[in-house]
């Protein structure tokens, strides 16, 4: 357990100059007093609070995001007129950093979860668009045929032939779009909204409170962490079947 | 994945322009407030105004500016760790498990500790772009040096190389495809959070232009702006595939 | 400047000829689970100067961890490895490897050219730009790869990038070629072309070749020597002589009585399925 020597040496001469107050400052605070006060805001509810909320936004802008980002990328990589012609449209939209439209976002929604979710489900969009087209490009052609054979209507097609197919590059696509949600939503609460474990983290900022703050960026490395963990294992367990081991 | 940098398809373009037409109608007739969506004519003339008194150039020289300092900190710190990190099996081990733990740590969670630490000044902006970008550029590095093939560093002791000509020779170019996929990386992180700090810190630029133009509820500006970021994300994104399609030509996978 | 050596008649390998590496005692072994897994025991052998020796032996003998004792890139366990004199501890120029594995061992992103200047560039003193030009101009030449110089190695069939492999080793100037199984990938037409390269560059140059196979009559028609081991752990069976005229021939030596003879013998000491 070598990976664990670092962190915990590192914690230890944190605690250990904290203590002896060599560094003095408003600013800074030490793993002692970080535990507290994350009992603290565990126990008045704050984190609890702060990430459900954040969580919803991430998980619903990732839900709309995503799943637009899937109907569209199967549609542009089955039909390759529609990948076409949708070319141009997407390289123009794609590169707009998501947080450019925050404040248009903001504009439109005010604080609250609308800002946020529209955020979040622009920066989930591209990413799912682009593996899910590239992923349906790919399913065979004989496939395809098949489903022209049964005289299937396009949504059953998706549904029946293209989408079981590509199930697991959608699943590498989610697991993706999940960290990104979770990193903008982060984002948009530190930058404008009022909500969500990001504004915690700005509250805590702003009064002063060293030990809050560094408690609740913990806390968030610790979420994205795990999330990723989560799913990684979860696309393991579930996708063993497909690698025909 | 990659694009080819072909002339866009009529057909596409076509497309474009009728979604631009979808925009300016739906502009025109009021069905979604003026206050949000400005007619193209109008976040085009706000564009031309911004450029005209020298507010655009500031503003994208400021961005850019900060952005690329932050990301040249970042990339001299990311790779030089990355590779004597990479080079030592020994130091690997102890280090990578606490960077896979660090790796989805949104990078905007550093500003309000560095916001406490530092102020709302430029060193803080500086410093988190650097910090931001510094991660996916210590982490590629790292992975390109690892993944260098091991027969190549016995075909280097049976020819007696010197550990300067090894790095030089064989583990600097083996790694440099992931390594460059690490500095793109690197630099949308830095993007973004130039933005970032500048919405929070009102330092002239392209985030704040866009934040003030909300605020006082001038959708056009707004939309200038947005459409001058996306334009800055186009460029950088269209250079780096450029580089990397350079260097990427002798990698099979 | 040296030049890459040529030796002026074909130099008869007999008794007389000097012992460039000796074997003596060699055991090696690998720690296992519960304890240690014998991989040789006993291997006592003479290389001499110039001569082509052969190595052969099914799978599990150990040939490949032989030769990369001789190339020093492992130590053995206990007995000594003499090199012009000297004892074996580490991997030398002198001492080429042409590896089984010839994709890996080649550099991806260099041209043919550049492959085979990186054992030139790297010498402790690098020879000047004229000369270097003229060396790389003679190695292309001697393994048949002039016209694809400027070829990256992906573009090459596997019988070309082993030639590659071969030139770069050559760059080293090296006194012993040290060859793992270096054809066995290729199919039968190309692996023929490439033994009478072989065979042609070693005696051109004078060098002293340990090549391993498992092909018996790989062995037999390159060979001056052919040295048989046994499996598990590995030992050295038998060694042949091989007194066959050279240059040889694939169609008239390959008939030849005598070397049907040796096939004969070295049949008795190999399993026969591997």
């Amino acid at each position: 357990m070598r990976g664990l020597l670092l962190p915990v040496l590192v914690l230890l001469i944190w605690q250990v100059v904290g203590v002896l107050g060599i560094v003095q400052s408003d600013a800074m605070s030490y793993p002692s007093q970080i535990a507290l006060a994350a009992a603290g805001a565990l126990s008045d509810g704050s984190i609890l609070t702060a990430t459900r909320q954040t969580i919803s936004t991430a998980l619903g802008g990732m839900a709309i995001g995503s799943g637009i980002g899937i109907a569209l990328g199967s549609w542009f990589g089955i039909s390759r007129r529609a990948g076409r012609l949708a070319q141009t449209s997407v390289e123009v939209l794609r590169p707009v950093p998501s947080v450019a439209l925050i404040p248009l976002a903001m504009l439109m929604f005010g604080y609250g979860y609308g800002m946020s979710i529209s955020v979040v489900a622009f920066a989930c969009l591209w990413p799912t668009l682009i593996i899910t087209k590239s992923a349906a490009q790919q399913v065979p052609r004989e496939l395809l045929e098949v489903s022209d054979g049964l005289e299937l209507n396009w949504a059953r097609r998706l549904v029946l032939i293209v989408l079981p197919k590509i199930v697991p590059n959608l699943f590498t696509a989610i697991r993706l779009a999940a960290g990104i949600a979770l990193i903008v939503a982060v984002t948009v609460e530190i930058t404008a909204n009022p909500m969500g474990l990001g504004y915690a983290l700005i509250v805590a900022q702003e009064t002063l409170h060293p030990d809050r703050m560094f408690a609740f960026l913990i806390w968030i490395g610790t979420l994205g962490w795990l999330l990723n963990a989560g799913l990684l294992l979860l696309q393991r367990r579930l996708f063993v079947r497909w690698d025909g081991a | 994945m990659t694009h080819r940098m072909r002339l866009p398809d009529i057909g596409s373009l076509v497309i474009l322009a009728g979604l631009l037409g979808i925009w300016e109608i739906t502009a025109l007739s009021g069905w979604i407030s003026p206050v949000f969506l400005p007619p193209i004519e109008k976040a085009v003339a706000a564009l031309f105004d911004l450029a005209s008194d020298g507010t655009l150039l500031r503003a994208i020289v400021g961005t850019t500016f900060r952005m690329l300092i932050g990301f040249a900190f970042a990339t001299l710190v990311g790779c030089g760790l990355g590779i004597l990190i990479g080079l030592s099996p020994r130091a690997r081990a102890y280090i990578e498990p606490s960077l896979e733990f660090l790796r989805p740590l949104p990078a905007s969670a550093i500003i309000p500790v560095a916001i406490l630490m530092l102020g709302l000044t430029k060193t803080m902006i500086i410093f988190v772009i650097a910090f931001g970008s510094l991660w996916p550029t210590l982490l590629a590095t790292i992975q390109g040096i690892k993944s260098v093939e091991p027969r190549l560093f016995e075909m280097a002791r049976t020819m007696e190389l010197s550990q300067r000509d090894v790095i030089r020779t064989i583990v600097l170019p083996s790694a440099l495809p992931d390594i460059f996929a690490g500095l793109r990386l690197g630099l949308t992180v830095s993007l973004i959070l130039a933005v970032v700090t500048e919405m929070m810190s009102a330092e002239p630029g392209l985030g704040s232009i866009i934040l003030q133009a909300a605020r006082s509820f001038n959708s056009s500006d707004l939309f200038a702006g947005v459409m001058v970021l996306g334009a800055l994300g186009f460029v950088i994104n269209a250079l780096m595939e450029q580089g990397q399609r350079r260097l990427m030509r002798w990698k099979s996978d | 400047m040296t030049q890459l050596k040529r030796v002026a008649e074909v130099q008869p390998v007999t008794v007389s000829a000097p012992s460039i590496l000796s074997i003596e005692n060699v055991y090696f072994s690998v720690p296992v689970a519960n304890g240690k897994l014998s991989i040789l025991e006993d291997i006592n052998l003479e290389i001499r100067q110039g001569e082509f020796l052969s190595i052969i032996g099914g799978s599990g003998c150990g040939k490949t961890t032989l030769l990369r004792l001789i190339g020093g890139l492992n130590i053995p366990s206990s007995g000594t490895i003499t090199f012009e004199g000297s004892r074996i501890e580490r991997p030398s120029r002198k001492r080429a490897v042409v590896f089984q594995d010839y994709t890996k061992a080649l550099l991806p992103w260099r041209t043919v050219l550049g492959n085979i200047e990186l054992a030139l560039d790297t010498r402790p003193s690098p020879p000047d730009r004229r000369t270097k030009a003229s060396m790389v101009e003679r190695l292309l030449a001697q393994v048949g790869l002039t016209e694809a110089a400027d070829r990256f190695p992906r573009q090459l069939s596997g019988g070309m990038q082993q030639r590659l492999q071969i030139a770069r080793c050559l760059a080293q100037e090296p006194t012993l070629l040290l060859m793992d199984e270096p054809f066995g990938a290729l199919d039968a037409m190309t692996r023929q072309t490439l033994q009478d390269e072989v065979a042609k560059i070693a005696k051109e140059t004078g060098m002293t070749v340990v090549f391993i196979t498992h092909d018996i009559e790989e062995a037999i028609y390159l060979g001056d020597r052919v040295c048989a081991m046994q499996s598990r752990p590995g030992r050295i069976s038998a060694i042949l002589d091989i007194d066959l005229e050279r240059p040889r021939d694939q169609l008239l030596t390959r008939e030849d009585d005598a070397f049907l003879r040796y096939r004969h013998e070295l049949f008795k000491f190999l399993p026969r399925a591997h």
